[in-house]
């Protein structure tokens, strides 16, 4: 089951440049979200910050509250923690990484360490959560090949399955078609219009017909301000701010 | 121009010592005789070669590898930092005979006889500082800032999103280095180790001060038999480099062509690792 997200008054700085102002929005369980706005606006500061992934970078500072679930994610600071976080909350990457090994071995990369099961358990597993990506019929006779192989939106695919074998409660995509073309971007989209059933997606993109086409809502970031939220149809027929309509106008 | 004097350096010592070059004079070991015929091969100086670049990055790597991951992934910006790195390129920069005339100093302590034979001397048992032993630990101190390097390179071209997906899977920092970083540098930490066995082999200065100036190992004989072995490792012998050196008209055996033999075979070893090298080096490249 999906697990819904709260984020309450947040506010983060790196260094002194502060990335997001008092942010709030909730993001409803098996609902697709998206963040929209120009570069620099702070819509992959506030994804990120959600499996707190932006710990690694020094200097960045967070106060407010991010709730995946019951869960205030930044509530403890030991690394343990933060791992069984980040074990919920499944994350793909504008560039497609999956590592140069085989794509099994890609896949069973997240279980290995933390899941007790035997090698037929793991492999079964795996070819469920391809099959779930809608990729395995294109890989079922190369498992054992290089996941370097594959075509790029081959790769994001595997990259989708491989973040599904932990069954996160959340997925995040940042930019996730930025780096591929018009057919594997389709692809991908009816992916997560299927996953939506099972997860809670939140999704950066700024591809507009793409927020339109699968996201139910949105938010509208600029400055580190998020100006605009609201159902998809409406805020994109509708805009209620003038900076919100000439951006989706392509005007700014 | 480069390519020119390459190439006459190449053919020349193809050409003096391919005719020295047969099949005694790769296996047989090298003897003390005033008849050329008798005066052995290169058997134990190959092996010599062999043992010192072993023994130098089985000891170096690890090392290397834990500086470059702690340089890398763990050290904070700022003093301490500053002062491993500086300390690094100092030791990169001082020359090999140095770095040898503080191993004799050091090995010679009685304490660490162990490594080389105690001796007796007017001032009490010494430790005799020159082995196997005490010239591999001190090639791998010399490779050691190098090696460090191009691990330390090659880590830092590992992309942010292998780690932040490793990460973001759940991974301890600990597991992400270990499995994605080092999977991923693979080629580049291959490259950088066989470039500092490549100097190894090529070093002389080491093996003069550290080994000691016998052509034959001089640990209990026959020196090739297992219960032999450590006793060899603690004794004295000769690698290519010396075998050279002794054999020139600068040594003592005044056999040139004899030295020429063994610069082909030194040459070849060397073009040999540049080649695997490249391929290593070049397979990581083509699979990213």
């Amino acid at each position: 089951m999906g697990i819904p997200i709260s984020v309450h008054n947040v506010n983060a700085w790196y260094r002194n440049k502060q990335a997001l102002k008092s942010v709030s929005l909730e993001i409803p369980q098996n609902s697709i979200y998206a963040f929209i706005g120009p570069s620099g606006c702070g819509k992959t500061t506030l994804l990120r910050s959600i499996n707190r992934l932006n710990d690694l970078i020094a200097g960045f500072r967070l106060e407010g509250e991010i709730c995946v679930g019951d869960t205030n994610v930044y509530r403890e600071n030991s690394g343990a923690y933060i791992q069984g976080l980040r074990k919920g909350i499944g994350m793909v990457f504008q560039q497609p990484n999956p590592l140069p090994v085989s794509i099994l071995q890609n896949m069973l990369l997240p279980i290995r360490e933390h899941v007790r099961l035997t090698k037929s358990e793991m492999a079964q597993l795996a070819v469920e959560k391809l099959t779930a990506a809608n990729i395995y019929d294109e890989v079922k006779d190369r498992l054992h090949k290089n996941a370097l192989a594959l075509s790029g939106g081959q790769q994001q695919r595997l990259c989708i399955a491989r973040a599904l074998m932990l069954e996160p409660g959340v997925m995040l995509f940042d930019e996730p078609c930025a780096a591929l073309d018009p057919i594997s971007t389709a692809k991908i989209e009816e992916l997560l219009l299927s996953l939506k059933k099972d997860h809670t997606i939140v999704i950066v993109t700024h591809n507009m017909e793409q927020a339109c086409r699968i996201s139910d809502y949105t938010s509208f970031f600029y400055e580190g301000e998020v100006i605009e939220s609201g159902a998809t149809l409406e805020v994109f027929r509708q805009p209620k701010t003038k900076l919100m309509e000439r951006y989706i106008t392509g005007r700014m | 121009m480069v390519t020119a004097v390459c190439l006459f350096i190449v053919l020349n010592v193809f050409n003096i010592g391919i005719d020295v070059i047969s099949w005694d004079f790769l296996t047989k070991e090298p003897n003390p005789s005033a008849v050329n015929a008798d005066s052995g091969g290169i058997l134990t100086p190959m092996i010599g070669t062999f043992l010192l670049t072993i023994i130098g990055i089985v000891i170096a790597l690890p090392l290397s590898l834990a500086s470059a991951v702690y340089l890398c992934y763990y050290s904070k910006d700022g003093a301490l930092k500053n002062m491993i790195t500086t300390a690094i390129d100092i030791l990169s920069g001082v020359p090999t005979i140095v770095i040898a005339l503080f191993a004799v100093t050091i090995f010679t302590q009685p304490w660490l006889s162990f490594l080389s034979t105690p001796i007796e001397t007017a001032g009490g048992v010494q430790a005799y500082g020159k082995s196997f032993l005490v010239a591999g630990i001190t090639m791998a101190v010399m490779i050691l800032p190098f090696v460090t390097k191009s691990i330390e390179q090659s880590l830092k071209t590992v992309p942010d999103e292998y780690l932040e997906g490793s990460l973001s899977l759940g991974a301890t920092k600990w597991r992400t280095i270990s499995r994605v970083a080092l999977l991923s540098a693979r080629p580049g930490i291959i490259t950088g180790a066989i470039l500092g066995m490549g100097r190894i082999i090529g070093d002389t200065a080491i093996v003069w001060l550290a080994l000691g100036g016998t052509l034959r190992m001089t640990g209990l004989q026959p020196w090739w038999q297992p219960q032999n072995w450590l006793s060899t490792l603690q004794n004295t012998g000769s690698t290519l480099t010396t075998y050279i050196f002794y054999t020139s008209p600068a040594g003592e055996g005044n056999s040139y062509e004899v030295a020429f033999g063994a610069s082909l075979v030194l040459i070849v070893i060397i073009l040999l690792l540049n080649a695997a090298t490249a391929v290593l080096g070049g397979l990581g490249k083509t699979k990213r």
